[in-house]
């Protein structure tokens, strides 16, 4: 029965099958900054089932608001109008009216009662979900035919700090509305948490249970063309250097002096620009780097492993502008 | 601070076991066929009853709660024209307080709000309990005036009009809906909802009752 104080427990009902999260997260691993090996069925993916819990704060707004405005008639701007007739229409004042509206709303705010940025819930779309025209199906909450099957999370945010949250940032002083009937549910949201090895190191994806979304992701990243640009560039370099330091020695041995004296100090000076680039980007993607999805915002990025400082930060955002140029290319194909 | 109340979901008259959703704050009693609601850790007796469906629809039939409060409407207006207007308008005798927990029923359209515009007279059936009462009567009685000025709002405009109701009857309906899979659709006016519009269908399709 229905306890006062205590918080109703539902399960969002599942989506997505074992099998439809496998295929998911293989889709996702063929993402082409992914190293091939990862790419087709050689990951070898252990799926778990995880139930997260979210808040869901519902209640009515039952009222009236007053709503008051201004209206004048069209102005006189025809042809057949009089001139004077416009000076009148400005000169009158407009006519105050008064509308009572009665409100009778649903209102509803949904928001997670865990934190697990490693599983993406911030990026769950259940309260758009849960606002739609087919608002996805609670089923009973029973923990122990759930934990038989999956991994279920407690909260960690107390029940009161969200309502009392929710209830700041809905409240209204300017009408004569009120908030009834007011429920907090805690509705667990299943996601699939698919683990693989690759290189000896730990890696997953989190699979949206009802929709089939990728909702956070880590993989190593495949910077080959990182590494040939980076070489590119150095070659390049070498070469501006080696012809600067060429035309020097030559304009030395002869008198007077010809064009290579002028011509040397900008390709001096390009060349060790373009060492210094070729050298930062070839100790980025010398280091490898990790494919990671994660946030509410943006797609996906690509982390190096820094240590901090002006070239590691560098690194980083050139590591990042080659992932979102290969995630770009790909037409963000995974997600 | 007192701890937790353990009640007995046991008839108070013949102390048969009560039938429920584990959600639901009325049980019904299987013998006597009555509902029975828990106010204040007390079990207090209402009255109910079966709506008789108008309507042949396929799938499997189930019982959704309704409250139904026949009401003395006392309302002053400021300005006789309005109130004039709002003579037009036939009085609703009963006002339907929709009594399940329906998910955005300002989205899916309030079964309770619907049935009070539309004057719907129910006439009873042989009683089936009717599960999944998530709301009480005393939270049911804060939507009788909003309904009843919601109703004339759509009319005529409602500014300076006081407006007091008082609750006269009160019974708890059984309506019928015909739970078709994916949509239920109630008996007596049509209406159709997505089954999950209805949080509690998990329990009221397993009968998973407390």
């Amino acid at each position: 029965m229905n306890v006062p104080g205590a918080v109703p427990r539902y399960a969002v009902a599942i989506g997505v099958s074992r099998e439809g999260a496998r295929a998911a997260a293989q889709g996702f691993l063929r993402h082409p900054i992914l190293p091939r090996a990862l790419q087709g069925t050689r990951a070898r993916l252990e799926l778990a089932l995880c139930y997260v819990p979210f808040y869901e704060f519902s209640a009515f707004r039952l009222g009236t608001v007053l709503l008051k405005e201004t209206v004048k008639p069209p102005a006189p701007l025809g042809f057949t109008d009089p001139p004077e007739a416009l000076d009148r229409w400005l000169l009158e004042p407009p006519i105050a009216r008064e509308d009572t509206r009665v409100v009778e709303t649903t209102v509803l705010r949904i928001g997670s009662a865990c934190r697990l940025p490693e599983l993406g819930v911030e990026r769950v779309p259940l309260e758009r979900l849960r606002r739609g025209k087919t608002p996805v199906a609670l089923e009973p909450f029973d923990l122990g035919i759930l934990q038989r099957r999956a991994v279920v999370f407690t909260p960690t945010e107390p029940p009161h700090s969200f309502r009392d949250d929710v209830e700041w940032r809905i409240l209204v002083h300017s009408d004569r509305t009120g908030l009834v009937a007011q429920r907090l549910k805690l509705l667990y949201y299943p996601i699939w948490r698919a683990r693989y090895l690759y290189a000896g190191r730990p890696y997953q994806v989190a699979v949206d249970g009802v929709t089939g979304g990728i909702l956070a992701a880590q993989a190593p990243a495949d910077l080959s063309v990182g590494i040939a640009a980076a070489i590119g560039v150095l070659a390049a370099a070498a070469f501006c250097v080696g012809r600067a330091t060429a035309g020097v020695l030559q304009s030395l041995s002869r008198a007077p002096a010809d064009l290579g004296v002028w011509l040397s100090p900008p390709l001096l000076v390009l060349g060790c620009l373009l060492g210094m680039v070729g050298w930062v980007a070839l100790g980025a993607f010398r280091r490898g780097a990790e494919f990671v999805l994660a946030g509410t915002e943006g797609g996906p990025r690509v982390e190096i492993d820094a240590s901090g400082g002006v070239l590691d930060g560098i690194r980083r955002a050139m590591a990042e502008g080659l992932g979102r140029l290969r995630a770009g290319n790909a037409g963000g194909g995974s997600q | 601070m007192s701890g937790p109340l353990i009640l007995p979901l046991r008839c108070p008259r013949c102390a048969g076991p009560l039938g429920g959703l584990p959600q639901d704050v009325v049980f019904w009693c299987a013998g006597c066929r009555i509902p029975l609601e828990v106010v204040q850790g007390r079990l207090v007796e209402r009255r109910g009853c079966t709506a008789k469906a108008t309507l042949d629809l396929p799938g499997i039939r189930r019982h959704l709660p309704l409250w139904a409060m026949r009401v003395g409407v006392v309302s002053q207006w400021d300005d006789p024209e309005r109130e004039a207007n709002a003579r037009q308008l036939p009085p609703a005798e009963w006002v339907y307080v929709t009594a399940f927990d329906l998910h955005n029923p300002s989205y899916f359209g309030d079964p309770g709000l619907i049935f009070t515009q539309k004057r719907i007279q129910l006439e009873p059936a042989a009683t089936t309990p009717a599960m999944g009462c998530t709301r009480s009567l005393e939270e049911a009685k804060t939507f009788v005036e909003p309904h009843l000025l919601t109703i004339i709002d759509r009319r005529v405009d409602v500014t300076g009009l006081t407006l007091s109701a008082v609750v006269q009857e009160v019974i708890l309906w059984g309506v019928p809906f015909a739970d078709q899979g994916e949509m239920l659709q109630d008996c007596i006016v049509g209406l159709k909802y997505p089954a999950a519009a209805l949080n509690d269908v998990g329990a009221l399709r397993t009968g998973d009752a407390a």
